[in-house]
């Protein structure tokens, strides 16, 4: 049997249990080795959406984990970047229906782990901007810092939720919806205009269209304010000019 | 260039619950070993690490690169590990010898390699692709197996001794897995100690193992077994004095309590290691 044969046969009985154990010794424990696999990703799932593990209890959660384990291959073997699509996976779980709030939840949980985990990478000093006149704005767009993530429901208060499981106030289900930022371990309820623009300027918009969908939301949003909290905050690693240069 | 710069003592495996109280009290430890993956990325587990390393030596052991799988190594993992060497600049970079993906798909631990024909080219490949890339030996570490292939060519340790004769990489020694390997494949923990050279060798790993169903299964969730350390002690006499690792990653438990576990080993093996020097002397 050649190297490639065994190793393929392996995955083949790991993969289904009905297969043929062609020349495996103690196939029957392989079970050991399905089981490994489910807990490690059960468990990791646990440490990174522990707001939904908190609100669902570690039981119900594991249950959830597991089916969702069980349906998805794993796409990397570093665990702590499996679980992207489990938001989504959360919110066609039947048995959590009547919990209409825990896929934004997921969402909210998977954007603070992406924060926390984020590459490290140099900020642009508060005063980089100062050098740009003001009818630049429209061509030069921002790279944010990967640790500042992004999070929003439309129905649900994610920043009472979240605030709750880190021992704060009982959080009311039905205070409407929430968006907050999130920067490495820490996090912050927003306006949903500072949302919109620090949204156009995550995904590429130039300085002065983020600006504009901030004031379309709220015509009296202190812009100026909120794009100088990007900087002092160290969130803003890149300035580049329309032309694709770096400034 | 030597095998690692860690120092020939015990050290302690340090998981992400612990790093907290070892930050806050500095606890007497040779040495730490780390998960690589763990630390994949910024932020504050990386800033925790490096806070850790400006005052202990510490190991890079990695669980993800699965170097026996087939087709190539992940580049991204490669990418991330080699920036964590850099950034860390280890006493020592270890892998298994273990395969996680197959046909796209990924499993999240650690499978054994078929020791079929075939094999030490694979594996020679790849460990000499990673040296290469890091500029630096790699060491790597046999793993435990409850399912066995058939028609083997090679056993674990000679395949082990072939490995370092071909790329110069170091062997970790995991003398927990060839005891569930004893009690699940019915290997002799002994004989695979005696195909491994002192030259070769490292480090050691102990850790505890726990039955499920009658397989005996490398949980690393409970105290290092008697059977473990009376071969740990015929190491040592075979291989002289070696940096000893104490693994615990399943029923952590709190730091104070695997502290006390890790003292008892170290007393452990520096009272054997001053018998072992009586009887040479």
């Amino acid at each position: 049997m050649s190297y490639a044969t065994a190793i393929t046969a392996f995955a083949a009985l790991l993969d289904d249990e009905s297969a043929v154990p062609a020349g495996l010794l103690h196939a029957e424990r392989m079970r050991h080795y399905r089981a490994n696999c489910r807990i490690n990703r059960v468990a990791a799932l646990g440490n990174t959406f522990a707001t939904v593990e908190a609100l669902v209890g570690a039981d119900f959660f594991a249950a959830m984990a597991r089916v969702y384990v069980d349906a998805t291959p794993a796409t990397s073997a570093n665990l702590h970047a499996l679980g992207a699509d489990f938001p989504d996976f959360i919110a066609g779980f039947a048995p959590a229906s009547d919990l209409l709030y825990l896929a934004d939840v997921a969402r909210l949980d998977w954007s603070c782990w992406l924060g926390f985990l984020a590459d490290d990478a140099e900020a642009e000093p508060p005063a980089a901007l100062a050098g740009f006149a003001p009818d630049t704005l429209e061509s030069l767009t921002l790279t944010l810092h990967p640790a500042l993530q992004l999070a929003q429901s439309a129905h649900w208060p994610l920043a009472d939720l979240l605030a709750m499981h880190q021992g704060g106030a009982t959080a009311d289900i039905n205070a409407g919806g929430q968006a907050l930022l999130v920067l490495r371990a820490d996090w912050q309820q927003i306006a949903p205009a500072r949302f919109a623009m620090y949204l156009a300027l995550q995904q590429g918009a130039p300085v002065l269209a983020a600006l504009e969908a901030a004031l379309a939301v709220d015509d009296s949003a202190p812009v100026g304010e909120w794009l100088g909290w990007l900087f002092a905050s160290g969130a803003v690693i890149a300035i580049t000019e329309a032309n694709g240069e770096q400034a | 260039m030597k095998l690692s710069q860690l120092p020939v003592s015990t050290g302690l495996g340090l998981r992400a619950p612990h790093v907290e109280a070892v930050l806050a009290s500095r606890p007497d430890v040779a040495w730490w070993e780390v998960h690589s993956e763990n630390y994949f990325g910024g932020g504050a587990p990386l800033a925790s690490l490096l806070a850790i390393r400006r005052d202990y030596p510490l190991s890079l052991h990695g669980v993800g690169l699965g170097l026996g799988r087939l087709g190539e190594l992940d580049a991204r993992h490669l990418a991330q590990l080699r920036e964590l060497v850099q950034r860390v600049e280890p006493a020592a970079v270890s892998e298994h010898l273990a395969w996680n993906q197959h046909a796209g798909r990924y499993y999240n631990d650690l499978l054994p390699v078929p020791r079929v024909d075939g094999v030490i080219a694979h594996l020679a490949g790849r460990i000499a692709q990673v040296q290469d890339l890091l500029q630096r030996p790699l060491l790597i570490e046999n793993v435990s197996a409850y399912v066995g292939f058939a028609g083997e060519v090679i056993g674990e340790g000679e395949l082990m001794a072939e490995l370092h004769r071909r790329t110069g990489c170091g062997l970790l020694v995991d003398l927990n897995n060839f005891h569930v390997n004893a009690l699940n494949l019915g290997v002799d923990p002994l004989a695979e100690v005696a195909a491994l050279p002192a030259a070769a060798v490292a480090e050691i790993h102990v850790a505890g193992f726990e039955y499920f169903d009658g397989t005996a299964v490398d949980t690393h969730g409970a105290a290092v077994s008697a059977e473990v350390l009376a071969l740990l002690d015929a190491a040592l006499r075979q291989w002289g004095p070696q940096p000893v690792l104490l693994e615990r990653d399943s029923n952590l438990g709190e730091f104070a309590e695997l502290y006390q576990e890790y003292l008892q080993l170290a007393l452990h093996v520096r009272r054997l290691e001053g018998n072992t020097l009586e009887v040479t002397a």
